[in-house]
């Protein structure tokens, strides 16, 4: 009654209070960010145009350590472990993530002990998950030497994590058994807001399960997966903790990325203005990513 | 009291914190304070395990707190990997505690040159640590002429074996690089592996290796000279040493293969050495912490021996050096004079200290002239007689140098990374040595190479 | 309620069980390896060095008891559960109220605050840490609790909010519009309809913010010296020495610190499912 009135007189007005709060929503998450991350950064900016060991002063260089990263093979070599890194997670656990939420999405009986198992891992520390395979997957005690002894040999004496060709995908491999079950999860979470209606109307007009996982599935988790593609690149920009704890980076730099690289010049080599340096690249490097993905938004995807 | 603590904060505040330190210093032991003097004292350990920890905390802890009536320690265990960079990520903040350590003279030298440090000098001849702690330890706390670090830790190389399994074949420890090699081809031959070794928990740890081929093949003569400058380390002494080993690697003595060699863990090769799957293993003093869990399951016996010397005029029977930790006072203490009474505590009590390294075997070694005489019985015999023979080898000069203690931090991280890439082939001994003649050659014109004792002659 | 009939439906198609064996496969490759870690639990250190993956020979059960006493976990369980649970409940709220603005307020600027929140949870956080530490210093926040808690809620509410963005987007808008009309104001929507709406979203965000507080180690061990106030993750450091690691008492650790969360995790595993069919009946 004098609802309807006020609501037609001052639609300014509403929409004036839908913006206010809509800051005021904002106002914990700035707030936090702000204090936390963004005002340290800045300093961290600034630090990455000096010279500076951690500690004590630091001395102005201007643009120096950003041209040294340039000229830096280590860094280089370093980068393309990310890029192959990348591949790998966008691949194996989305697919692995997929295919694990679609088809628990489909089943009714034993989806909760499923989900429980794929979950684990994830909930393990990763100091704990490193030392667990690196037992595994030990060169004379682990399931090589195991296998040997029922008669399949091929993998007794591989050495994983020692050699310089298997390294990098070995520790992606650990990396992945602990990360893909939370893949399932956001994904499945994301498939029970998909309408079960669109799947019996695919189903009318005769559409297979392949059918209708593409045109029905992946265009209702759209945004999780875009989301998901997202934080996997990211991700694989910044990865630091199961190549740092496993192997270091080695051998010899076989497995170095830029996060472990990184964390060298800062606290072995006490390069803190080289590694911050070195450390906006990656968070440049990302905010390229980012920007495509915004610009295919306003391109009218709803992502 | 209370007048002593405020003056002595204000000084400390003042920037001049070595002068505070010091007035304050004189004005307690006017009062017959002795040491210590009340307050609170923050001290942040390396000591790992809660055995050792609860030794601490009940042994050297409480007994010290009571002798300083009223002063209260405050102790923080914190990881050894992770100390550096908290306690830089502190002092840097602002906090931090009153008792630094740092992982060695070359990592002190930074803190020094930052100002954070305070003067020791006058605790020095308080406590007397001239006539008490070695003098070439002392030295290397020394910046210009000033004291501002105590090390700690002092550790050593050797070649542990399994003694059941060299009486079996009849072997003994080599004396010679031909005695080691025949060793390695002997036990090879057999299917045992010569040396468990292994950098798969740590790959930083390869430096051990170069450090004991460039002692024991090239020398403690060439590498002090090295190391003040007088030769490069491309020559090609150097470079023959780190063939000699890729050349062992290689062959698989160590670990069983160049691959096995980069993933064993620590657990897995200490195993092999207690079940005789494997000979010997090359590591520092601190494994006789915890050697004697690997051997149990065996019953086997162990023992060590000095490692060989890999050509003609290295000294038969030579202890390489290493400092694992060094102790400061932090700049901005305010109970400075707590602090030092302290380290002196820790560090400086002969018997005390001889009980300590008893209990938590030679993880804490402190900087003092023993003999196999100063220890208490419960001490492992074989633990006394290495003691006794570091004490003994720094006093009579046949010392060689470790590479996480005399070499500047960025030539330490590049024999770290570098070495590996001999091993895989990335790169020969000749273009690794030259790479880390230009890094320690740019660190040393910083000045960031520690004062460098000279071995041979009686110091 | 309505599963019931749903269930029997799908039982009488023959065709699902070639998805069991692909999920029993899966199923087996995150699990199997956990059986290591529960033999592992009960072997002595030496026994891992030379049989790392098989059955304990002589089970070897006073390692949970060991485990306990030496990590002191009766204090940093209860820390934990502190941090843990302050992340949780500041995480939805923060990550809640700027995700429902972004998502149904068409706050303007969207996309300048995405681009934001992501390159904000791109930074290493190594690299901030030293000012961040002067800054905490400065505010006295340095070895709290509660100044823990807060760099938390940032560094996990980035991630959070896009995620539950994501969720928001793909819900239907007619339930909000409707309480609009009915007068409600922003926050009564989305507390009494996108709340309930939503909760596989909030439940997934107070998991991953819960999980990444109970295992966090970096922040924790930099910011908190008094041992009194230290987490679950630093009871690992108590079974390490020189360059060596118990790991029987590791392992038995690392089933002490899952423990609480699985039983949490399989607690909400029925809001999970029923979350959204409950908030669809209600709506």
């Amino acid at each position: 009654m004098a609802q309807g009135a006020a609501k037609s007189a001052s639609t300014g007005g509403l929409r004036r209070r839908r913006l206010l709060s809509a800051w005021l929503f904002m106002v914990p998450l700035l707030v936090v960010n702000l204090l936390v991350i963004l005002g340290p950064s800045v300093a961290t900016v600034y630090y990455s145009f000096t010279e500076w060991s951690g500690i004590g002063p630091a001395e102005w260089v201007g643009l120096q350590n950003y041209r040294d990263i340039v000229a830096d093979v280590d860094f280089w070599s370093a980068l393309l472990h990310n890029l192959i890194w990348t591949m790998i997670f966008l691949t194996v656990p989305i697919g692995m993530g997929l295919l694990g939420a679609f088809l628990l999405s489909q089943i009714t009986r034993f989806q909760m002990i499923f989900r429980v198992l794929y979950f684990i891992p994830y909930v393990i520390a990763s100091v704990v998950n490193a030392a667990l395979w690196q037992n595994i997957l030990d060169p004379s005690r682990g399931i090589g030497s195991a296998l040997a002894t029922v008669g399949i040999p091929f993998l007794d004496g591989v050495s994983f994590f020692g050699s310089e060709r298997l390294a990098l995908p070995a520790v992606a491999f650990v990396d992945n058994w602990h990360w893909w079950g939370f893949v399932v999860l956001l994904f499945l979470t994301a498939l029970q807001s998909v309408d079960k209606e669109l799947y019996e109307a695919a189903k009318m007009d005769g559409a297979n399960r392949w059918q209708q996982f593409i045109n029905v599935t992946i265009p209702g988790i759209r945004a999780t997966l875009v989301f998901v593609v997202l934080i996997t690149i990211i991700g694989s920009l910044l990865v630091f903790d199961y190549i740092y704890i496993i192997t270091q980076g080695g051998p010899a730099g076989a497995s170095e990325v830029v996060g472990t690289l990184m964390y060298k010049e800062a606290f072995a080599r006490f390069e803190a203005g080289y590694a911050a340096a070195m450390g906006l690249g990656l968070s440049f490097m990302s905010g390229l990513v980012i920007v495509v993905f915004l610009f295919l938004r306003r391109r009218g995807w709803e992502i | 009291m209370h007048a002593h603590i405020s003056r002595r904060q204000f000084l400390a505040r003042g920037g001049k914190a070595a002068l505070g330190v010091g007035l304050a210093g004189s004005l307690l032991s006017g009062c017959g304070g002795g040491g210590g003097g009340g307050g609170q004292v923050t001290y942040w350990s390396n000591l790992e395990g809660s055995g050792p920890q609860a030794y601490f905390k009940k042994s050297i802890e409480k007994p010290f707190e009571k002798a300083n009536g009223g002063t209260d320690l405050k102790v923080t265990f914190q990881p050894p990997d992770e100390m550096d960079r908290l306690v830089r990520t502190a002092l840097q903040g602002g906090e931090g505690p009153d008792i630094i350590m740092t992982p060695g003279p070359a990592y002190a030298q930074e803190y020094i040159d930052a100002n954070l440090f305070a003067e020791l000098d006058d605790y020095s001849s308080e406590y007397k640590w001239e006539d008490k702690l070695l003098g070439w330890a002392l030295d290397l706390g020394r910046y210009e002429d000033k004291l501002y670090a105590i090390p700690y830790q002092l550790q050593t190389m050797l070649l542990y074996y399994n003694k059941t399994l060299f009486e079996d074949k009849g072997m003994a420890p080599p004396k010679n690089r031909d005695e080691l090699e025949a060793m390695a081809e002997e036990l090879q031959g057999q299917g045992i592996t010569p040396f468990a070794a292994g950098i798969g928990d740590d790959p930083a740890a390869i430096e051990w290796f170069p450090t004991v081929f460039w002692n024991h093949y090239s020398g403690p003569d060439a590498l002090y000279q090295a190391l003040t400058g007088e030769i490069p380390f491309s020559d090609p002494i150097f470079v023959e040493a780190i063939d000699l080993f890729n050349s062992y690697v290689q062959k698989g003595w160590f670990g069983g293969s160049q691959e096995k060699f980069f993933s064993n863990g620590f657990d897995a090769l200490h195993a092999d050495l207690g079940d005789g799957k494997a000979g010997t293993n090359v590591e520092g003093s601190w494994f006789l912490a915890t050697i004697n869990d690997y051997f149990e399951n065996s019953g086997d016996a162990w023992d060590w021996a000095p490692l060989p010397p890999l050509r003609s005029g290295v000294p038969a029977e030579l202890y390489e050096l290493g400092i694992g930790s060094t102790l400061s006072v932090n700049g901005r203490a305010e109970n400075a004079e707590g602090a030092a009474a302290f380290i002196d505590y820790l560090v400086a009590d002969k018997k005390r200290a001889a009980e300590w390294m008893a209990a938590v075997p030679s993880a804490f070694n402190a900087p003092l002239p023993f003999s196999e005489s100063d220890f208490p019985s419960s001490m492992d015999e074989r633990v006394a007689r290495q003691l006794a023979a570091l004490s003994q080898a720094t006093n009579q000069g046949n010392f060689g140098y470790t590479a996480w203690t005399f070499w500047p931090s960025k030539s330490d991280v590049y024999i770290q990374e570098e070495m590996q890439k001999v091993l895989t082939g990335d790169i020969t001994a000749a273009e690794f040595c030259r790479g880390l003649d230009e890094q320690f050659t740019e660190e040393r014109k910083e000045g960031a190479v520690p004062k460098i004792i000279k071995p041979g002659g009686a110091a | 309620m309505s599963t019931p009939a749903r269930g029997r439906r799908q039982r009488r198609e023959p065709s699902k069980f070639p998805y069991y064996i692909v999920l029993v496969l899966l199923a087996l490759f995150a699990v199997g390896p956990l059986v290591v870690l529960i033999f592992n639990s009960l072997k002595t250190n030496a026994e891992i060095g030379r049989n790392p993956l098989g059955p304990p020979t002589s089970p070897v059960f006073e390692n949970f008891a060991t485990a306990w006493t030496q990590g002191d976990f009766a204090t940093t369980l209860v820390n934990s559960t502190i941090l843990t649970t302050g992340t949780i409940v500041g995480v939805c709220v923060i990550a809640g109220t700027a995700a429902y603005a972004m998502a149904r307020l068409d706050l303007p600027g969207t996309n300048a605050v995405l681009l934001y929140l992501f390159v904000a949870s791109a930074l290493p956080f190594q690299l901030f840490i030293v000012p961040l530490f002067f800054l905490w210093s400065t505010l006295q926040l340095t070895n709290t609790l509660y100044g823990l808690i807060v760099i938390y809620w940032a560094i996990f509410s980035p991630f959070a909010t896009l995620l539950l963005r994501s969720y928001l987007v793909a819900l239907p808008r007619g339930f909000e519009d409707a309480a609009r009309v009915d007068g409600a104001n922003e926050l009564q929507v989305l507390t009494r309809v996108v709340l309930p709406l939503s909760w596989p979203g909030f439940l997934t965000i107070a998991l991953v913010s819960g999980l990444g507080a109970w295992n966090e180690f970096f922040f924790a061990i930099t910011f908190i010296q008094d041992q009194n106030l230290k987490p679950v993750t630093t009871s690992f450091l108590a079974f390490q020495s020189n360059f060596s690691r118990d790991w029987g008492l590791t392992s038995a650790a690392s089933l002490i610190i899952i423990l609480p969360v699985l039983v949490l995790f399989l607690g909400l595993q029925r809001r999970f499912i029923n979350g959204l069919t409950a908030g669809g009946l209600k709506g």
